[in-house]
């Protein structure tokens, strides 16, 4: 297993602490028994991994974000095959269901997809929707025409760790045209039975004037080995890719809710790349986890396109939410539109950096971000740094970053209309965190979300 | 017993003293004018009766309906029939009037005692209340006081106080910034829940608003003190006069 406790110093110094869960994958592989289309890809990754290490404090892009307790624990690597209780599995299903969102169902345990617990009935012609895995071994599939083709393993260590291993996740192809006419719910369930390190890695194309709806659900099933009974769940530590390719004048939502438990780490990247006049939108909901970090980079291509970033995280504890989002304008005339929102009590810590580039060629690009923090403990952190680069000379961009706690004012006045401290609290709050809700396309989602808010809110 | 009994109030703001020595008996049923110059600690006396934190008493005591008002939470004040106009309604984003009143009527019967109000009662007595003080029902969806022009908010103000039946209401200059027409939509809804069971303490820099809101009593505060009470003569008095004739009066008695 990794020993990370003395291994992190970014570089080739820490390939050899990797070496052997490296080592371990391969034979994985090899006991498939299934050619690996990607062979090529992977070793590349790995050689990428091996030589840029698991980053640290030291550089700039972690500079708040300490992984070290987080990668601590003893992980045994998920490969694919899962001991959890049917019952377990089903409660953790259930947990993660959204009532009224009638989508079509995928689970992934433990990073890989459950055919039996999925539910795929009626999906419309000129859409795939399944295992990642699968599609890529089938002949003639199109993950070959996209795959890995977007994320930058070559900087990205974590980018380039998840490609080297095995792959499982969601592929979702939506053919030309095709509007998908319900969502595509992804409930990822952990199995909290044992340290697991879990590696997810999904491929979304969305062909041009198509549709699609995505939302994600991160759960935790069972409690932790010789802990029966007790709700605790061992450490995890996920590390996930997501590549998103939206075609011309195509549309697409994408949702993730973290909401693993407090003894859930992890880090991902969302890729999003667009072709002109598309429209595409991420949003993170981030609940009860532990050290988690969440990168989005949205590049629109084509001219005409709209991006839409948003996210929210309640951190309570000792939790850790680490936000990063990139959005480089390459092509004129696009919009994007970023709104990021964290409440953070107890000794809890948020983070949010986002990045505008707005390239010479990118010009009349209207660029939003906004970034907001609330924090409620004097032990609480929150830091928050919007970074624009803008080299093109006609272009609207603009963005808002504040940290604060609650105005008291507001405060007096709903408690002199007769609500308790804790009442006028929640629902300043509430108002607070339901800005990001508005931008989900949903109800019935909302509403959820609403819900779940509530609870998080004390 | 009455309702509001103000005795020898000293209070100060960050080691500032405002208020100095201060009485005023308000008994059920009684509406209460108090004038005064800029900087007399008018707007100090409705924060502190609300109880705004950074107002700090030094000395002297509030008792109202028999309770030490000192060692009530704002809320606890409110639910018990206290209600504070504000001089200015802050706005409230992405709080909707309807669910923030909801938790406000249902805290102040829980507070009595009673059962929360059923949705369809609570949307009736709004839509109610509402047309007390002509304003629009669509307000109700939305944000509290966001985008609001000045007299609406006024209006909200009363509109609010309907809603959750104070015993004693404190209007903190709530004729300020009204053009005519708003003014008298406000004294209206003021007048329509005047009744013997409620009391007012109308807090205004002008005597225009009692014309319109006859009180019962006037009251001139100087520099923290009350330095003459009369009926409401007094006021068109004041509003001859001005107030510079009183600055050097001595304290009378509440």
């Amino acid at each position: 297993m990794i020993d990370l406790e003395k291994a992190p110093t970014a570089g080739p110094a820490a390939v050899g602490r990797f070496h052997q869960a490296l080592t371990e994958l391969d034979a994985a592989f090899e006991g498939d028994g299934a050619p690996d289309p990607f062979a090529d890809l992977r070793r590349t990754a790995r050689g990428h991994f091996e030589r840029l290490g698991v980053p640290t404090r030291r550089h700039e892009a972690w500079k708040y974000t300490d992984l070290r307790s987080a990668l601590a624990p003893d992980y045994v690597f998920a490969t694919g095959t899962s001991d959890l209780s049917a019952d377990d599995l089903d409660a953790a299903v259930a947990s993660a269901t959204v009532d009224g969102l009638g989508a079509y169902r995928i689970v992934v345990v433990d990073g890989a997809v459950q055919p039996d617990q999925s539910d795929l009935a009626g999906l419309p012609d000129g859409v795939d929707a399944g295992s990642l895995r699968e599609a890529s071994l089938a002949s003639g599939s199109a993950v070959a025409d996209y795959f890995g083709k977007y994320a930058d393993v070559e900087q990205s260590a974590f980018a380039a760790l998840n490609t080297a291993f095995r792959l499982d996740g969601l592929f979702l192809h939506v053919r030309k045209g095709v509007e998908l006419d319900r969502p595509v719910h992804v409930i990822h369930v952990l199995t909290a039975a044992q340290p697991t390190f879990v590696q997810t890695r999904h491929l979304v194309v969305v062909e041009a004037n198509a549709s699609a709806e995505i939302v994600e659900t991160f759960v935790t099933a069972g409690t932790a080995d010789g802990l029966a009974g007790s709700g605790v769940s061992a450490a995890t530590f996920r590390n996930d890719l997501t590549e998103i390719v939206v075609g011309r004048g195509a549309r697409m939502e994408h949702v993730r809710i973290q909401d693993e438990g407090p003894a859930a780490n992890g880090v991902s990247l969302v890729q999003i790349y667009q072709e002109a006049d598309s429209q595409a939108t991420t949003l993170t909901f981030t609940f009860a986890t532990a050290t988690v970090r969440n990168h989005s980079v949205v590049v629109p291509a084509g001219p005409g396109c709209t991006s839409t970033i948003g996210g929210l995280y309640v951190c309570h504890g000792t939790q850790h939410v680490d936000t990063h989002t990139l959005v480089d304008h390459v092509a004129p005339g696009c919009v994007s539109n970023e709104r990021f929102k964290g409440i953070v009590y107890d000794q809890s810590v948020g983070v949010f950096n986002g990045k505008v580039f707005v390239r010479r060629e990118a010009q009349q690009t209207n660029a939003y971000q906004q970034s907001q923090g609330v924090v409620l403990s004097p032990d609480a952190k929150h830091f928050s740094k919007p970074e624009l680069e803008i080299y093109a000379d006609d272009v609207k961009c603009s963005h808002g970053s504040t940290t604060g706690a609650i105005d008291p004012e507001a405060l007096f006045y709903l408690r002199a209309r007769g609500l308790s401290e804790s009442q006028a609290r929640s629902l300043l709050l509430y108002a607070f965190a339901h800005d990001v809700v508005e931008m989900v396309a949903s109800e019935p989602l909302r509403d959820h979300l609403d819900a779940r808010i509530a609870e998080r809110l004390t | 017993m009455s309702l509001l009994e103000i005795t020898n109030l000293h209070a100060q703001v960050e080691d500032h003293p405002i208020l100095k020595g201060l009485s005023l008996t308000v008994n059920a049923g009684e509406v209460h004018a108090i004038m005064g110059p800029n900087g007399s600690g008018k707007s100090t006396l409705a924060s502190v009766l609300a109880g705004r934190e950074d107002y700090e008493i030094t000395e002297g005591t509030i008792s109202f309906d028999g309770h030490d008002l000192a060692e009530m939470a704002p809320e606890e004040r409110a639910r018990e029939g206290l209600f504070l106009a504000f001089q200015y309604p802050i706005e409230l984003p992405g709080v909707s009037t309807h669910q923030f009143l909801r938790t406000a009527v249902n805290a102040v019967r829980e507070h009595r005692g009673e059962a929360p109000m059923s949705v369809v009662d609570f949307l009736k007595r709004m839509r109610e209340k509402a047309a007390f003080v002509n304003l629009d029902p669509a307000l109700m969806n939305r944000s509290v006081n966001e985008g609001f022009s000045g007299g609406e908010k006024k209006r909200a103000e009363i509109f609010q106080m309907a809603m959750l039946d104070p015993r004693l209401a404190i209007l903190d200059e709530t004729d300020s910034g009204l053009d005519i027409d708003a003014l008298r939509v406000v004294s209206d809804g003021i007048n329509k829940l005047r009744s013997p069971e409620r009391s007012f303490v109308l807090i205004t820099h002008y005597q225009r608003l009692l014309t319109y809101v006859q009180p019962d009593f006037v009251h001139v505060l100087v520099n923290g003190q009350i330095v003459r009470s009369g009926g409401p003569e007094l006021a068109l008095e004041l509003e001859e006069r001005g107030y510079d004739w009183l600055l050097d009066e001595p304290a009378v008695a509440g």
